[in-house]
């Protein structure tokens, strides 16, 4: 009897093991058939495969953007150790070395590309445009817009000269003379970047449909070598569209670019700006880590803006210590910018942020010193903020006044403006102003407006 | 909370990833412009040669007129005590440990016009010469010229030497670079970075995942040997290289479909599924192995009884007991628990509260290796942007190496802790009780990693 229920089981036992076993062996197989096509259509659904802004050509595996420049430093460093008189290989240097700066967010590589622009000059110190251009963009790349521009024109004619010139005009607040520039550059060389930067100057002039067309024709001529000018023109087309409270559009846009590049910060920021807006702060946070983490061993010029970021969030979540810290954290970066790289602007508004008589009138200080140079829609609304704050209405008007006076349609700009308005008791200019917010983003509320200077592009419009 | 830390992993450890695979890859630097230095070093036979920018203030009692730069004649003037200075702060030593003599003399770019410097006011630039007497073999770099008391303070430096150029960050904690001539330098920085890569394989497998806890509780539950410890390291190693390898497959030539981040979560899903059909497995055979003990009255007399020096039958012992259970109950008994395994489980004797068989380890080494890390995955990417597949081949194999090392050895720890364990008393209801329970442990594991996974991929909301 005990032997007959032994077999028993035994039997029992052995058919089950017979079942299990061939079903773990199937379960990986039928896995992997079956998860395979779903995480396809999945992914499909995510990152909107089939969207007109879908970047055609393979991504750039991690790292290799910056393996390939390594390998151009290369290049003309032995060129250069053969033929040290050569000024152009210390030029084509020097431009090799800003790539690298944009590529990686380290300025150190303004500074190597400085010295080598220099040394090239010393070689060669005439028709040497290669190195002047360079200078230019370190100047630009500290703020130094009036000496950018000084330079460029002393190289006028070049292409590159002529970007140059676009953006340093539209941060001095020149934007018809942008506009100029801009024209005769996507006349001449209709590409990524020249198409991308005449839809930044209609964006400041507030012409929506041309921005979206040159934004659209910028899209489809790119070609697979410049994955950096695609990645901008996306990242600045999404913040539009968001601007406009097309905020899927915007989220499709972003996500394209973290497709392409994952670790693309200006398209974390702006995710998490999106986030902010739509209360998701848990969200928000997620995205300004990622990037903060990033950056712990090799801080980066986007640093400041996460620290904000992380500052507001903290906020709205209701830690205020938490917030307190972020700021301080965003406080001392800022400072420590404030001789290289003149952020006043963002201390500025880190300070208005934080509030009290003896920050607003530092932002207020600040504010003045940085018009001097910069007179974009976004400094000058900045600057109205601070004059507003230390209840200097009248000023504040005259600075708004000037901040529109392009055409620039931006909800946060009309937002300020009736709030300026409505102090001053001029109520239908007020009602005006609210309007015009909410025509141009219909979307516009108290979150959009808990949002407002995060994110990252499109110069005037923040 | 996972997804996130993942995406932190692969970042922190795409940089890590980057440093052992190669020194020659950038590590990108800090940002104050005021903090900054940058030097190009040209290493020759017998003499090196630096250009180094950096800030004035360091040197401030040899800017005689106070413009934040040293002209050419303030540094003839203080030759001496600069000399004096940067030899203390930079120092350079050949591989037999001679310090090279020091000269220095301005850069030519000091005479350059004033409206081509962008960073007058800020920085110097000097060349720094040494020399040695004789044919350098090796060089060590000693970079101590930081401005005091700022963290962030470092130097950017491109060196270029027979063969190759390499960038380098100093910074206060990282002053020293040693440059081994040749094939040597590069041997050695090959086998540190395959050291590097069983190191922190080990040390990945302590992160959470990869299967510890399940390898664990499947051990302790069961009456493993080392070998079978060994043999789940194994297939973990297997299952982890050839996922990798796969996943790199995939990266490579299927990046315009498939974001490899994206099917993470769905061989989590598959994972935990795996591992709750096994722990299932387990528990039902475990409870009904019980059941039946309880009512067999030689049910727990084979548990004290049969040593492990009765578990090596082979087959022949099989049949042959087979042959003879009929007709001797003890005799059969003593043998039909060590074979009733129709599954060829080559167990002992009283290993049916633990059925471990060979298979349903193979299934439980596959289910650990199943996913693999995005940091093993960086570093084949990376290997593969630096033409070295072959080297990223054997990195990835040499970091499962390490990774399933760790696992094993866990394993060995827990097969040596179970012996101990074995010792004490059967009729302990909770040793009885114990095989059921890691089972069951083993299951709700997997549940958890198959919810966690569906969380991620969206399925689930909790």
């Amino acid at each position: 009897m005990k032997c007959a229920n032994y077999h028993e089981h035994r039997d029992k036992s052995g058919i089950r093991k017979r079942l299990w076993i061939p079903l773990l062996a199937v379960l990986p197989i039928v896995g992997i058939l079956l998860s395979v096509p779903v995480a396809l259509r999945f992914w499909n659904g995510e990152a909107g495969l089939n969207t007109p802004y879908r970047y055609r050509f393979s991504r750039p595996s991690p790292g290799s953007i910056t393996q390939a420049l390594g390998k151009e430093i290369t290049f003309y460093q032995e060129r250069i150790s053969r033929t040290p008189e050569n000024g152009l290989d210390r030029a084509s240097l020097a431009s090799t070395y800003l790539k690298m700066a944009r590529a990686t967010g380290d300025t150190s590589w303004y500074l190597l590309a400085e010295q080598s622009a220099q040394q090239s000059l010393v070689k060669l110190p005439f028709q040497n445009d290669g190195a002047v251009l360079a200078l230019a963009q370190v100047a630009q790349a500290r703020h130094d817009f009036a000496e950018a521009i000084r330079l460029a024109k002393q190289v006028s004619g070049k292409d590159d000269a002529l970007s140059l010139m676009v953006t340093a005009k539209l941060a001095m607040g020149k934007v018809e003379e942008a506009s100029v520039a801009a024209d005769a550059l996507a006349n001449r060389i209709p590409t990524l970047g020249p198409l991308t930067l005449r839809a930044l100057v209609k964006v400041a002039q507030g012409k929506d449909e041309a921005a979206i067309q040159n934004f659209q024709q910028a899209l489809a001529v790119e070609q697979s070598g410049e994955t950096g000018g695609s990645l901008w023109a996306r990242t600045l087309l999404g913040r539009f569209y968001l601007k406009r409270g097309q905020l899927k559009k915007a989220r499709e846009l972003y996500q394209e670019v973290l497709r392409v590049l994952p670790q693309y910060p200006p398209a974390i920021l702006n995710l998490a700006e999106l986030e902010v807006r739509l209360g998701d702060y848990k969200a928000a946070e997620r995205h300004y880590s990622q990037v903060f983490l990033t950056s712990q061993r090799s801080p980066t010029v986007y640093d400041h803006i996460v620290m904000r970021g992380m500052a507001r969030v903290k906020e709205l979540s209701g830690d205020q210590a938490g917030a307190r810290e972020w700021r301080d954290k965003a406080e001392a970066r800022l400072r420590q910018d404030l001789i290289g790289f003149g952020h006043r602007r963002e201390l500025a508004h880190l300070l208005l942020e934080r509030g009290g008589s003896k920050a607003i009138a530092e932002a207020l200080t600040l504010m003045q010193a940085e018009v001097r140079v910069r007179r974009d829609a976004e400094t000058l609304d900045t600057l109205a903020d601070a004059l507003s704050r230390s209840g200097r209405w009248q000023e504040a008007r005259a600075a708004m006044q000037e901040a529109l006076r392009s055409g620039i349609r931006d909800p946060g700009l009309f937002y300020r403006a009736s709030v300026i308005e409505q102090a001053l008791g001029n109520q239908p200019q007020s009602i005006a102003f609210s309007r015009l917010a909410q025509e141009t983003d219909p979307t516009f509320d108290q979150h959009a407006q808990q949002a407002l200077g995060l994110g990252v592009g499109l110069l005037g419009m923040n | 909370m996972n997804r996130k830390w993942r995406q932190y992993r692969l970042v922190l450890l795409s940089f890590l990833g980057s440093l052992l695979l190669s020194i020659t890859v950038a590590t990108p630097g800090l940002t104050h412009w005021a903090d900054l230095a940058v030097a190009e070093i040209l290493v020759g036979k017998t003499e090196t040669q630096i250009t180094l920018t950096f800030p004035t203030g360091l040197v401030a009692s040899a800017d005689d007129n106070r413009d934040g730069q040293l002209s050419s004649d303030e540094v003839r003037t203080h030759q001496v005590e600069l000399q004096n200075f940067l030899q203390g702060r930079i120092r350079l030593t050949d591989g037999e440990n001679h310090n090279g003599s020091l000269t220095i003399k301005p850069s030519e770019t000091s005479a350059l016009p004033a409206n081509l410097k962008v960073t007058a006011g800020t920085h110097s630039t000097l060349v720094l010469v040494y020399t040695w007497p004789k044919l350098v073999q090796g060089l060590k770099i000693h970079y101590d010229l930081f401005l005091p008391g700022v963290p962030t303070a470092h130097c950017l430096a491109t060196i270029s030497h027979p063969g190759q150029v390499q960038n380098y960050i100093f910074t206060p904690e990282n002053r020293d670079l040693s440059l081994m001539p040749g094939s040597g330098w590069l041997a050695a920085g090959s086998l540190i970075a395959i050291a590097g890569a069983f190191v922190w394989g080990g040390m990945h497998a302590m992160s959470p995942g990869h299967g510890k806890t399940i390898v664990g509780a499947y051990l302790a539950g069961s009456r493993a040997t080392a070998q079978h410890a060994l043999f789940l390291g194994l297939t973990t190693t297997i299952t982890h290289t050839t996922g990798v390898f796969a996943l790199g497959l995939v990266t490579l030539f299927a990046s315009q479909y498939i974001l490899p981040e994206q099917l993470y979560p769905w061989l989590s899903f598959l994972s935990g599924l795996m591992v709750v059909a096994i722990g299932l497995n387990l528990f039902i055979s475990r409870i009904q192995g019980a059941q039946w003990l309880k009512r067999a009255p030689f049910g727990h007399s084979h548990a004290g009884n049969h040593s492990h020096e009765h578990h090596s039958h082979d087959h022949h012992d099989h049949h042959h007991h087979h042959d003879h259970h009929d007709h001797n109950h003890d005799h059969h008994h003593h043998h039909e628990h060590g074979h009733s395994h129709a599954d060829h489980s080559h167990l002992p004797p009283g290993a049916d509260d633990a059925p471990i068989t060979w298979r349903s380890l193979l299934a439980l080494g596959i289910s650990g290796g199943l996913v693999p890390c995005p940091s093993a995955l960086v570093l084949l990417l990376s290997t593969i942007a630096l033409g070295r597949i072959g080297f990223g081949l054997v990195l990835v194999l040499v970091f499962s190496l390490g990774l399933a090392g760790t696992l094993t050895g866990l394993g060995l720890l827990l097969v040596s802790a179970k012996r101990l364990f074995d010792r004490l008393p059967k009729q302990v209801r909770l040793v009885r009780m114990l095989p059921a329970v890691s089972a069951l442990f083993v299951a709700l594991l997997g549940l958890g990693i198959t919810t966690q996974a569906l969380v991620q991929i969206g399925l689930i909301r909790l």
